[in-house]
């Protein structure tokens, strides 16, 4: 079962993004992947509104993990440039903790990732258009994509 | 001589004031991980409640892990920093340690045991040796719980094995599984670590006490260079 959609531009990735948000429990984790400008750092700060955040989120790339009060908490992660070092920063804490994860650049860091999370592709198509991929591993995240397919389906 | 003892490492916080004699304070929680927030807090409150200005301590423990990364970076980095600025030696003592000191006097073996995720476990053993000191029998390390056991099983011959921890709880069944009756847990008052414990395995080691640049955690955890070294190593193909 594959679940795709075919958003119009940046705020409907984000009310996606968003919408998705209600769904998500303590523990999950979402792996983002898409080049440079397809939109995860967008499509982060729809979750994040979606979660209550209320703090401006933008790209971690500098910092590598940013945390965020919210409904849950969020934890925002870039592990484009961790490299070898992956093992110093405790990624665990955070997979094994009391909110959500969202990690981009995910495939980079695979040996380290839980076998079980809920990722997400992100293209580019045409100027504005953003195709959205969600593939789950594990029950958790195949119940949580027929939650968001069954949201989507029936809309409001 | 007074000790500054601190935990950070893993949810429980504790802190505590000892001297040789007598443990002068100490406060301990088990619930809240927000150790950045309060550390400091409850070090100034047991500095008051004993009555001891900073320049009268005379070194400063630390838990320095294995556990929470975040946890443990809290503590060490603060008592490198109470150290330094104090000019003090700091001992770092593992946290694994301080919970098996909890069982002093036990005559069999002591398994402190924390869980780090994936079906392993950060663990060691240890033996009393009188009522005051604890002897290392296997190293610490992170293993799978489902390997460790059976390891434990052939170290102890037929003694007991008393596992100690906050996780332990949720390894219970696991346990019981390969070692049935040879393993014992203790009652939930000695599962968490206490500072105090940890100010005295400082005080013994004070003199060799590290200069506070030096102290650095303990993981427990190979980086991923230091594992693919020791693997290209057992092939063979590195020299030392």
């Amino acid at each position: 079962m594959a679940y795709k959609w075919t958003l119009a531009g940046v705020e409907q990735t984000q009310n996606f993004a968003e919408r998705l948000a209600a769904f998500l429990q303590p523990g999950d984790l979402l792996a983002l992947e898409g080049d440079l400008g397809a939109g995860k750092t967008t499509f982060t700060q729809g979750l994040a509104r979606g979660l209550g955040v209320r703090n401006v989120v933008n790209s971690p790339t500098f910092t590598i993990i940013k945390e965020y009060q919210g409904r849950l908490p969020l934890y925002h992660m870039d592990v484009y440039r961790v490299g070898d070092d992956v093992d110093s920063l405790g990624l665990d804490d955070y997979f094994f903790g009391e909110g959500v994860c969202v990690v981009e650049w995910a495939s980079l860091i695979e040996d380290v990732l839980p076998q079980e999370r809920l990722t997400i592709f992100l293209r580019t198509a045409g100027d504005e258009q953003r195709l959205i991929e969600l593939v789950p591993q594990g029950d958790r995240y195949v119940r949580l994509c027929e939650e968001i397919d069954f949201d989507a389906r029936t809309g409001d | 001589m007074r000790v500054l003892a601190i935990d950070t490492s893993n949810l429980v916080l504790s802190v505590a004031v000892v001297e040789e004699e007598r443990v002068l304070a100490e406060t301990t929680t088990n619930q809240q991980k927000n150790h950045s927030v309060r550390m400091m807090d409850a070090i100034s409150e047991l500095l008051d409640a004993t009555n001891t200005s900073p320049e009268e301590l005379s070194g400063i423990g630390v838990a320095i892990g294995p556990g929470s990364y975040t946890g443990v970076r809290i503590g060490v980095a603060s008592a490198k920093s109470i150290a330094w600025s104090l000019n003090l030696p700091v001992v770092g003592v593992s946290s694994l340690q301080a919970v098996a000191m909890n069982a002093l006097g036990f005559a069999d073996l002591i398994v402190p045991l924390f869980d780090a995720r994936r079906g392993q476990v950060y663990t060691g053993c240890y033996a009393s040796r009188g009522l005051d000191s604890l002897d290392m029998l296997e190293k610490e390390r992170i293993i799978l719980l489902q390997e460790w056991l059976p390891l434990l099983r052939d170290r102890a011959g037929g003694r007991s094995i008393l596992f100690l921890g906050e996780d332990v709880r949720m390894h219970r069944q696991t346990i019981e599984q390969v070692l049935g009756e040879q393993a014992l847990f203790a009652s939930p008052a000695f599962n968490h670590p206490r500072a105090a414990h940890i100010g005295y395995l400082a005080m013994q080691r004070l003199q060799e006490g590290t200069d506070a640049h030096a102290l650095v955690p303990e993981y427990l955890q190979l980086a991923e260079a230091e594992a693919k070294w020791l693997a290209q190593k057992q092939e063979g193909s590195v020299k030392e």
